[in-house]
């Protein structure tokens, strides 16, 4: 996930709306304000390759579930092993895509910086374990209708600009007997796309699903070195053929990263593949920080491909 | 022995003026003399419910804690608290953080379990957070490994333990919710257990919820306390399931309604459920509670959850006191 910390202002304009202080347009205004901000955080950090920050987003899951018929947010949840909860999408009856769920704040992101700016998705797999399917009883059919609403939304999102869109699939390493289903999936979300699809994975190992996941109809992917330094190896010695975004920086631990550990990680990638198929990340959103600690780790992110003299395609947030 | 005793699992909501007052004192508006009276008038009133509604074995209520790991990260050496940390939406709490080696300086629970157990005859339990949960909910900047650091918090926790078993507690429960959030680290949540209870006279408990149980059953028989205290209520009993396909070794308390849920369930909703945790437990290992603690709820939902527990457990109980003993084997 690419969630950014929210900023103590939008906070307090959030408590305020919820006191009925301030109207919805000032709150709206204090969104784009906010991903404004983020966005020129992220620039003056150096990074390169830019989120909208998911600011308006509880969870991975709720904004997409809010557009789609079938679908409504349930109860909140433990997410994965972090001390944080979401809203688990109950599913009612058929998935249908309603309309863009993540479009406008892409565009509001896009249009306040000439650097690209990557979209974020969640992928089937993980909206499919995360939810509690009380229509489909059945999890290759829910996750197929999943997967067509994620196709027309990726569809919106091409529409709109974005050069990347990145599929979030935490919940992938734990399912290793459903890795070809979730091949299917991502063969119906970037079915007809000219833009670029990648895949995410983190919170969980994927050693034991790497062979088949290396094979996915995607062009970037994205893997956790930080908490699982052993993944590296898995990369570098099989590299999937495309583009690899390295997350070197851990998102869970507020322990700032020296420098030159992250450049040796940095150079070896590059040396196994070349400059321009290596970019540098933090493992996870950064939800899971402080905001100071997040600006902090992403400078810290981009000296460190600084140190690697540029031999890099660049620093992604995530 | 009293079958089906029934228990809470921890925390109690906090009355309004003591809301206000944790807030005047964040202000450094009220001191923390002024503060500490309220927490223990608010401690005669958990235990006072408690009585009134006949539960067996009692808590504090936690009216002195705020969250089940800054608590405990505030009084030990070698822990900081975090810049807010999201966790949910615009909810956020301050997470702690391990900036050196973690130390105990005083007994952190001492002083109000010694204070509710003195005002009650029933045994109150004393009540600590334990090592893997503490390690999973902190920020690590000091320890080199996820492992150094539990085992680290196992040596502070058990010097707690101690202290409690030493001013007389006889149930001390060590809190794990978080242990099934990373399967393949079981094992060393289980040698930090090791080092918190082992040789403890006090019984032994451990509560752990909102996990998936299915991923460290039965493997979770291993971890070396007496009774687990588990939910059930809140996934429809599926933990039933479980127990049917390898049998529960340890005592349990059952967790029979939803801490999280306003609605209240029914008598006969409670019983059923009880009745269904029979088909696979015996009676003699089987406590009665609610899912998870009751901080969430209002005191009078807490009230009516509590009431409605040690009703259906007083007809279970009814119930298998008119049933005929079977027959011993000669």
């Amino acid at each position: 996930m690419s969630d950014a910390p929210l900023p103590v202002n939008l906070r307090q304009m959030l408590h305020k709306h919820d006191r009925r202080e301030i109207s919805d347009a000032e709150l709206e205004h204090a969104y784009e304000a906010t991903i404004t901000r983020i966005v020129n955080e992220q620039e003056s950090a150096g990074i390169d390759l830019l989120t909208d920050g998911q600011i308006r987003w509880d969870d991975l899951l709720t904004p997409i579930t809010r557009q789609l018929d079938g679908a409504k947010p349930g109860g909140l949840l433990r997410y994965f092993d972090n001390n944080v909860y979401y809203r688990h999408p109950v599913i009612q009856g058929p998935i249908r895509w309603r309309g863009p769920a993540t479009v406008d704040d892409y565009r509001t992101a896009a249009g306040a910086t000439r650097r690209p700016v990557k979209a974020v998705l969640p992928g089937p797999i993980t909206y499919a374990v995360l939810a509690e399917d009380r229509a489909y009883k059945n999890f290759e059919m829910l996750a197929r209708a999943v997967s067509e609403a994620l196709h027309q939304e990726a569809l919106a999102l091409q529409e709109a600009g974005a050069p990347l869109i990145q599929i979030d699939e935490p919940a992938l390493g734990g399912q290793p007997a459903r890795l070809a289903l979730a091949r299917a999936c991502m063969e119906t979300i970037a079915r007809g796309l000219k833009t670029k699809v990648g895949i995410a994975t983190y919170f969980k190992p994927v050693q034991e699903i790497w062979t088949g996941l290396r094979a996915f109809p995607v062009q970037v992917w994205q893997v956790d070195v930080a908490d699982r330094p052993a993944q590296l190896d898995m990369v570098l010695n099989a590299p999937p053929d495309g583009e690899v975004v390295f997350g070197c920086m851990d998102a869970r631990n507020t322990r700032l990263e020296e420098r030159d550990t992250l450049a040796r990680t940095l150079e070896r990638a590059t040396d196994r593949l070349g400059a321009d198929r290596v970019w540098a990340s933090p493992n996870a959103g950064l939800e899971f920080l402080p905001h100071a600690t997040a600006q902090k780790k992403m400078a810290r992110l981009a000296e460190a491909v600084g140190a690697v003299n540029g031999r890099t395609a660049g620093t992604a947030a995530r | 022995m009293k079958l089906l005793q029934t228990t809470s699992v921890g925390s109690f909501p906090k009355p309004d003026y003591l809301v206000s007052a944790r807030n005047l004192y964040a202000k450094s508006q009220l001191s923390r003399e002024e503060l500490g009276e309220l927490e223990k008038k608010a401690t005669r009133e958990v235990i006072a419910l408690q009585e009134r509604l006949g539960l067996d074995i009692l808590v504090d209520g936690e009216m002195e804690r705020g969250d089940m790991t800054a608590f405990f990260a505030e009084q030990l050496e070698g822990m900081g608290i975090s810049g807010l940390v999201r966790s949910y939406g615009n909810r956020y709490y301050r997470k702690p953080i391990v900036v050196g080696p973690i130390r105990r300086v005083k007994p952190m629970t001492v002083p109000m379990y010694q204070f509710a157990q003195s005002l009650t005859e029933k045994p109150v339990k004393g009540m600590l957070t334990g090592p893997y949960t503490m390690t999973d909910w902190s920020f690590n900047e000091h320890y080199p490994s996820r492992r150094d650091t539990i085992l680290a918090f196992a040596q502070v926790i058990r010097e707690e333990a101690e202290d409690l078993q030493r001013a007389g507690a006889r149930y001390i429960q060590i809190d794990e919710p978080a242990l099934s959030t990373r399967p393949d680290e079981l094992p060393v949540a289980i040698e930090a257990m090791h080092i918190v209870t082992d040789g403890l006279k006090a019984k032994t408990i451990s509560h752990m919820c909102y996990g998936d149980f299915d991923t460290i059953y039965p493997g979770l028989l291993e971890l070396p306390v007496q009774q687990l205290d588990l939910e059930a209520a809140n996934n429809d009993f599926a933990l039933i399931e479980l127990i049917r396909k390898h049998p529960f070794t340890k005592e349990i308390a059952l967790g029979v309604v939803d801490s999280h849920d306003h609605r209240i369930e029914t008598k006969d909703e409670v019983v059923a459920g009880i009745h269904r945790a029979l088909e696979v437990l015996r009676p003699e290992q089987v406590w009665i509670d609610p899912d998870c603690g009751l901080k969430t709820r209002s005191w009078q939902e807490a009230e009516r959850k509590l009431a409605v527990i040690v009703e259906a457990a007083n007809q279970v109980r009814e119930e298998l006191s008119k049933k005929p003993k079977p027959a011993k084997a000669r």
